[in-house]
């Protein structure tokens, strides 16, 4: 994926995106995640945004302790740094 | 305690920095890697054939049983370390344990106890003392180049970028209780107080200032101290939220420099590459020396810690980083930690050996 298309894509993802994640179920996320990741994997083919997407539903289908570090981490987070981690995650060296 | 003829070494845990632990075992001439340990068996599988080892086993209480196996390198969640180097010794296996210690210092003295009364060698590995610009570093300082020593400034500039890391792996190591501590000055700050106690030796005191970033990374922090010696340190953690690092390994970089009464030594170039200059370059006489002719890519450190410990079981002595080594600096992290909560500067003196509480 083209780095300009993965920044684009951060920045309008961000508010929703968290939105969601403080709001859904652990199960709902995990059950969604796990559809995404098909979808994202059919339409960039890379096989490192299926592992994160992997690991995400794991950790959402296993303990809450590991969830609720995530959403108290995500509740402060910023959009420039889930760019940044996108931008590294869409690396290819 | 007896010389090895040959290291037979067994890796229990394949995880990401099983990558650059291993290096030096493989490549070591009187090493041989009879077997690779995970939990998750299609990865100890991979391990076991990326590496070339006879055989993998997914449960470290059988590997440290294999009488072919004459020593461990362990590579575990730190909640897991006292279980496995006390099983390790016990199976009588001289053990490396990747850093950090311990959470608990009781948790640690069990493990050099352990170690002593099974008669096997143990050792608490960081890259950072073998990386070789700090080394040479080392030998500059005691061979005068600058003078008295005055002062240690380090600094960790974190981005994003590097290599990929497992979510999981984040999850456990942003989680004070299964990480031990918090994720900075704990987890990664272990290099940098080995670095301290390396250059300088022990440590007077300390005075901190911890904040945190995201709720749970405790970026931007501020460790100061003061060597019995003397010399002051400064270690500054900072976070660049969109800085990205390009490089092979994580997204941070660290650069290290010791000011002396007649010149200045900077170390760059560690774990990543944010500054293209020469990774060692001695300041004295109104002169710049840049010294760039040293191996100086951060998994040598690695490769090198591997070779050290091979080397101190075939020549029969300690290696470095002994495990009342890796004591003394949990001790100064708890320094670090009671500063931070009392507001205060802390005598290491004042931080004590706990007891094992009952019900652990």
């Amino acid at each position: 994926m083209p780095e300009f298309l993965g920044r684009l894509i951060a920045k309008l993802a961000f508010r929703s995106f968290r939105w969601w994640l403080l709001h859904r179920s652990d199960q709902g996320i995990a059950s969604r995640v796990r559809i995404l990741r098909r979808l994202a994997y059919a339409f960039t083919g890379d096989e490192i945004i299926l592992t994160a997407m992997n690991d995400i539903a794991e950790i959402f289908e296993g303990e809450a302790r590991d969830t609720a570090l995530v959403r108290r981490m995500f509740r402060e987070s910023t959009p420039e740094y889930a760019e940044a981690v996108l931008r590294s995650l869409m690396r290819k060296d | 305690m007896n010389k090895l003829d040959r290291v037979r070494i067994g890796i229990i845990g394949c995880g990401r920095i099983a990558d650059l632990n291993i290096q030096g075992y493989l490549d070591h001439p009187r090493c041989d890697l009879v077997a690779v340990c995970d939990l998750n068996e299609a990865l100890a599988q991979r391990r076991q054939q990326e590496w070339k080892a006879k055989k993998y086993y997914t449960d470290f209480e059988q590997l440290v049983r294999d009488p072919e196996i004459n020593a461990v390198e362990i590579l575990l969640p730190h909640r897991l370390h006292l279980p496995a180097v006390v099983a390790a010794a016990q199976g009588g296996k001289h053990v490396s344990l990747q850093k950090p210690m311990c959470a608990e210092l009781w948790e640690g003295r069990k493990m050099v106890e352990a170690a002593q009364q099974a008669g096997v060698r143990f050792r608490v590995t960081e890259n950072f003392m073998f990386y070789p610009p700090l080394r040479l570093m080392k030998k500059f300082l005691d061979a005068g180049e600058i003078g008295e020593p005055l002062s240690i400034d380090m600094k960790l500039a974190g981005g994003a970028g590097g290599w990929w890391v497992p979510l999981k792996t984040w999850v456990w190591h942003i989680d004070p209780e299964r990480c031990g501590g918090t994720p900075a000055v704990y987890d990664d700050g272990y290099h940098k107080l080995s670095i301290a106690k390396f250059m300088f030796g022990e440590i007077e005191k300390v005075k901190c200032w911890l904040d945190f970033t995201f709720a749970v990374l405790d970026i931007p922090s501020l460790v100061t101290w003061k060597h019995k010696s003397g010399q002051v340190g400064v270690w500054e953690v900072g976070l660049g939220v969109n800085l990205m690092m390009n490089h092979k390994y994580y997204g941070a970089d660290e650069w290290f420099e010791i000011t002396g009464t007649k010149g200045v030594l900077t170390a760059t170039r560690c774990t990543s590459r944010l500054m293209e200059i020469p990774p060692l370059i001695l300041y004295k006489d109104g002169r710049h020396t840049a010294i760039d002719d040293i191996r100086d890519d951060w998994a040598d450190s690695f490769h090198d810690a591997g070779w050290h410990f091979i080397d101190s079981l075939l020549e029969g002595r300690p290696p470095d980083l002994s495990g009342e080594d890796a004591l003394y600096l949990m001790k100064f992290w708890k320094a670090i930690w009671k500063s931070t909560c009392e507001k205060r500067e802390v005598r290491l003196d004042e931080i004590g050996e706990e007891k094992e509480p009952e019900h652990a």
